[in-house]
């Protein structure tokens, strides 16, 4: 009896030793000693008037055949980057100055690297002191739907563009004592008194996904 | 039989899911968009020329019954387009009868006197219209703003002579502009 007593208590702080041994491992830990950001870019796209000019929402009136309108605007770009740019063009009320290709409208887009140089009022056509690039000269009727959009989509990178709308100068118009019109050829109809509403809107899509080992 | 049937299982279970990922990816892609949206308007053209109101656009030519020859009749020629003006073609018929007389159209480039027909300074002679001639037009240069007007003062060397008035203006006699906006 007292033998199996003696057997029970040794087992018994058997185990406890072996218990208080596992209790005295070590752990050994690393972490970064300072914290580590992880930040998202931000795609986004700002369109502003470039200076004093009108930019690219306020309207041009009582254009002549002939007429030429220079508009100044600035796309910057957000922190992400992006790629694929789109500028899509309609005209909600289309008229001859969105439909005729030959006595229409004609829209030219050019970028500069640089701020363009130049005078509101001035006949005088803005100047680019960096790089020049023609995204686009064609007739509205033409440029109508998508169409590329060439600016810079590096992040933050600003793109300056000079907005030409002309009317073109193409067939004789008179009008005498007021009256209707008179066109030439006599199967066309008059330029006159038409307004485009235009929407112009840019898209772009965010710059492909990169993997990077640093 | 069962295990086969599981694999197969297994792998349309993964390639359901990888669909799911494919498009989850896609529609989580960032689009930036901006718009302008400015509208363009062309103007007209249009020059009349009326009797004394400057804002009643008659949209006729203008008639004068009598040809007055002494002090003169007197129009006036207005821009009622939207669009500047850099020079008209301006036409005068005779209507009829008093084919000898010679008619005269001026314009002042100071000020009329209509009582006594005398121009202050600097009367210019647009046009002539001989005896036995029906009608002359002629293109001058009479600048004019949207709204702007010239008087004119047509003579006649005799009386009881109908003449007509009449302007018409074109696409090549507009003020083109260029400029920055």
């Amino acid at each position: 009896m007292l033998y199996s007593f003696l057997l029970l208590l040794a087992a018994s702080l058997g185990l406890s030793l072996v218990t208080s041994s596992a209790d005295a491992s070590l752990l050994a830990q690393a972490s970064n000693r300072t914290t580590q950001s992880v930040a998202s870019g931000k795609l986004s796209m700002t369109a502003s008037s470039d200076g004093s000019s009108a930019g690219w929402s306020s309207s041009i009136t009582n254009m002549a055949p002939g007429d030429i309108q220079y508009r100044y605007v600035n796309f910057t770009q957000g922190t992400g980057g992006a790629t694929t740019p789109s500028l899509t063009i309609t005209d909600s009320t289309p008229t001859l100055l969105s439909t005729d290709a030959s006595r229409g409208l004609i829209l030219t887009l050019k970028s500069c690297t640089q701020a363009w140089t130049y005078t509101v009022g001035s006949s005088t056509v803005g100047t680019c002191g960096g790089t020049t690039t023609t995204i686009f000269g064609d007739s509205l009727s033409n440029l109508r739907g998508t169409n590329p959009f060439g600016i810079n989509t590096a992040a933050n990178a600003t793109t300056y563009l000079q907005l030409e709308f002309q009317l073109d100068l193409i067939d004789a118009e008179s009008v005498t004592d007021g009256q209707t019109p008179v066109v030439s050829p006599a199967t066309a109809s008059s330029i006159q008194g038409l307004t485009a509403t235009l929407i112009f809107a840019v898209t772009e899509n965010q710059r492909a996904a990169v993997k990077t080992n640093r | 039989m069962i295990k086969v049937c599981s694999s197969l299982g297994r792998v349309f279970l993964a390639l359901i899911l990888s669909c799911y990922m494919v498009t989850g990816v896609s529609s989580a892609s960032l689009v930036a968009a901006t718009n302008g949206t400015p509208t363009v308007s062309s103007g007209t053209l249009s020059a009349v020329i009326v009797a004394t109101s400057l804002t009643a656009n008659t949209k006729t030519s203008y008639a004068i019954g009598q040809a007055n020859t002494i002090t003169g009749n007197f129009a006036s020629l207005v821009n009622f387009g939207t669009i500047p003006l850099a020079s008209e073609t301006l036409t005068v018929t005779r209507n009829g009868g008093g084919s000898v007389s010679v008619l005269s159209l001026q314009y002042c480039t100071g000020t009329w006197n209509e009582t006594t027909g005398v121009c202050s300074t600097g009367a210019i002679t647009i046009l002539t219209v001989p005896a036995g001639t029906t009608s002359v037009s002629q293109l001058i240069a009479l600048p004019m703003a949207a709204g702007a007007s010239w008087r004119l003062r047509l003579t006649s060397s005799q009386t009881g002579q109908s003449v007509k008035l009449s302007a018409t203006v074109t696409t090549s006699n507009d003020v083109n502009t260029t400029k920055n906006s």
